[in-house]
């Protein structure tokens, strides 16, 4: 029985050193989520430089695709907040480079958070004003906002978000073409209403951002692209705020 | 089996449990040991302090930059030992008076070999952290500093034959000891050493005292005409007047430099085939990369000629003409990279613009050259 006793005491040491090795640690009481992004074109896996049917008898491409994802949150009723992300580049152009990365999402992952029945999502496209008035050297380069490619000089603003690719359409040259957004009027926040209930479980929230509906306008109709092809205009922000805008109905959420 | 033998194979359990938690290190080389304790070992951190509007320098957590520790570096970066036949060095293709370029269009192996590319600039070298190299196959300079040594058309090494060769040498084994260390010979390892080149390297700082700087961040000077017109060209200032040469979307930031890697148009390509190069889309395999390489900075440009990852460009006239021209037609080239009308003042503007960005001073001029001389 001694030995047992012994053996029992040894085998538990053993199970708490190899419980050290790990470093996260979990309460016990939190739920895990998970966000997921995926990008699509008019629900098909978006994949950089294939062709997609646009409007105006076009085909569109993506060569670039991404944007700063920013304050996201979940409420409850009572007013409650659980903080999922600070700032994250989502960054479709280096994830979705053959089907197989499209169809995988770009995760955050095991963000822990407290039990509770949460009934809205928040979340910014951008960079907040107190965090534009920063500038990449001031951020180690594990920070996304030390990137210096999404930072603009000329406008003293982050690019909020990175758009561009090819039009073809029959009997007419291919055309280049690029938005960059950014500018403090361009930062928008979004508020979508869900039903999440965390009780220790582990739970999805996925963000499909179909990219035929950044160009949508009021009407249903399309940007004509090709008219007016290229903007990083700080002088000339319409079309960059409707894009922005249109993000909001872009992203669709799915919980699982 | 009886008690005594059953509590010996538990508490070996608990004992390799516990060790399986540990990184393995050292080395299997075996060699005369001697030992080095009675050396000093006193390491002294080396703080830098970079050029206004420069990123932030980060050393990693393993590797932290320190007097002895570049010292060392320096040592192995100039000295002939890292090459099979002691002919040539780091610095043969990182020349500190051609801001550690080598001026041919690729660069010449130990034996005779030509390779495909450019010798990259290591000025500012250490700001970078989004992939070395042209096709950004490494990640840090530690990993960075392990390959030329037994690359065949590089200095064709053994890493097995150098740390032989160091752990016999009259000073290496001294000052490895004095920048790790390390308390006998047999510490002396490839890692060790490629942390130290990496070390020297992350003080190549340079820009500091170029115009650009003086200009914009010290105020002791003021830009020309042209040049005013050559940064607008670059920048876009969203001035409607001025052509928007889109410079900047690929070299940004204080060290006018890429995070990522752009198919600037260079060769005609409808499904990457014809590439004699193949640039990132070889390290990643996806089509999407083929053709791209790093945008590198261009601080000091003016004296790293010959240009482009297979130096085909000698001039920056010719460098300004392409991008002028649009460039080739790929499938992945740049949605940037289009025909830019620009007139002759234009492109000398440009031009005059880029030469505010020299600096042939460096930062820590004492710590950059040859040691062995």
């Amino acid at each position: 029985m001694k030995l047992y006793k012994h053996s029992i005491c040894i085998l538990l040491l053993a199970t708490l050193a190899i419980m050290s090795c790990e470093d996260k640690e979990t309460p016990a009481t939190s739920g895990l989520v998970d966000l997921d992004f995926y990008a699509v074109y008019d629900d098909q896996p978006l994949v950089m430089l294939d062709f997609y049917p646009y409007a105006f008898d076009e085909n569109i491409n993506f060569g670039t695709s991404d944007f700063y994802f920013s304050d996201c949150y979940l409420s409850d009723n009572n007013g409650n907040t659980q903080q999922l992300v600070d700032i994250e580049l989502i960054d479709f152009t280096n994830q979705n480079k053959d089907l197989t990365g499209a169809l995988a999402p770009i995760s955050v992952s095991d963000i822990a958070i407290e039990p509770g029945k949460y009934t809205s999502l928040t979340f910014s496209v951008g960079v907040n004003e107190a965090l534009n008035a920063t500038r990449p050297e001031e951020y180690t380069p594990d920070n996304p906002l030390s990137l210096a490619g999404h930072y603009w000089t000329a406008w003293d603003s982050y690019i909020f978000a990175k758009f561009q690719g090819q039009l073809t359409k029959q009997d007419s040259a291919d055309v280049s073409w690029l938005f960059h957004t950014g500018k403090d009027d361009v930062f928008r926040t979004f508020t979508y209403p869900i039903d999440l209930e965390v009780d220790g479980n582990e739970s999805t929230i996925s963000l499909t951002l179909d990219h035929k509906q950044l160009f949508v306008l009021e009407s249903d109709s399309y940007m004509d692209i090709r008219s007016k092809p290229t903007n990083h205009n700080p002088q000339d922000l319409e079309p960059l705020i409707q894009i922005t805008e249109n993000m909001e109905h872009a992203i669709s959420i799915t919980i699982e | 089996m009886n008690n005594s033998t059953l509590y010996i194979i538990l508490f070996g359990v608990f004992i390799l449990t516990c060790y399986s938690c540990e990184e393995e290190t050292g080395n299997d080389e075996s060699n005369d040991l001697i030992s080095l304790e009675d050396i000093e070992y006193n390491p002294i951190a080396f703080e830098v302090d970079s050029p206004p509007g420069y990123p932030l320098l980060v050393s990693p957590d393993d590797n932290p930059l320190t007097e002895d520790g570049i010292n060392l570096g320096r040592h192995l970066f100039y000295d002939p030992i890292l090459s099979v036949d002691s002919t040539m060095s780091c610095a043969s293709c990182h020349d500190l008076q051609l801001s550690f370029t080598d001026a041919s269009a690729t660069s010449i192996g130990v034996d005779g070999l030509s390779g495909m590319r450019n010798s990259m600039s290591l000025v500012n070298i250490g700001y970078n952290y989004r992939g070395l190299f042209w096709d950004g196959r490494v990640q840090t300079l530690e990993e960075q500093a392990l390959l030329p040594i037994e690359d065949p058309i590089e200095l064709h090494h053994s890493w097995t034959d150098l740390v032989d060769q160091l752990r016999r040498h009259e000073d290496y084994p001294r000052l490895f000891r004095k920048a790790f260390g390390i308390t006998n010979t047999e510490g002396i390892t490839k890692e060790l050493a490629a942390k130290a080149i990496a070390q020297f390297e992350r003080i190549l700082i340079s820009g500091g005292n170029s115009k650009y700087n003086k200009v914009k961040y010290l105020n002791t000077d003021v830009f020309t005409d042209s040049e005013l017109h050559g940064e607008d060209l670059f920048i876009d200032t969203g001035d409607s007047d001025v052509i928007d040469a889109e410079c900047s979307h690929c070299h940004n930031g204080g060290l006018f430099m890429g995070d990522d890697f752009f198919n600037n148009g260079l060769d005609s390509t409808a499904d990457y085939t014809n590439l004699l190069d193949l640039g990132r889309g070889g390290v990643t395999g996806f089509d999407v990369d083929k053709g791209k390489f790093k945008a590198p900075t261009l601080r000091n440009i003016t004296i790293t000629a010959p240009y482009m990852h297979d130096g085909r460009f000698n001039t920056l006239d010719e460098v300004i003409e392409h991008y002028n021209s649009g460039g080739h037609p790929a499938p992945n080239v740049d949605q940037n990279i289009k025909m830019l009308n620009l007139s002759d003042y234009d492109k000398q503007a440009l031009l005059d613009f880029l030469s505010t960005l020299t600096d042939t001073t460096y930062k820590y001029p004492e710590l950059v050259s040859n040691p062995h001389n």
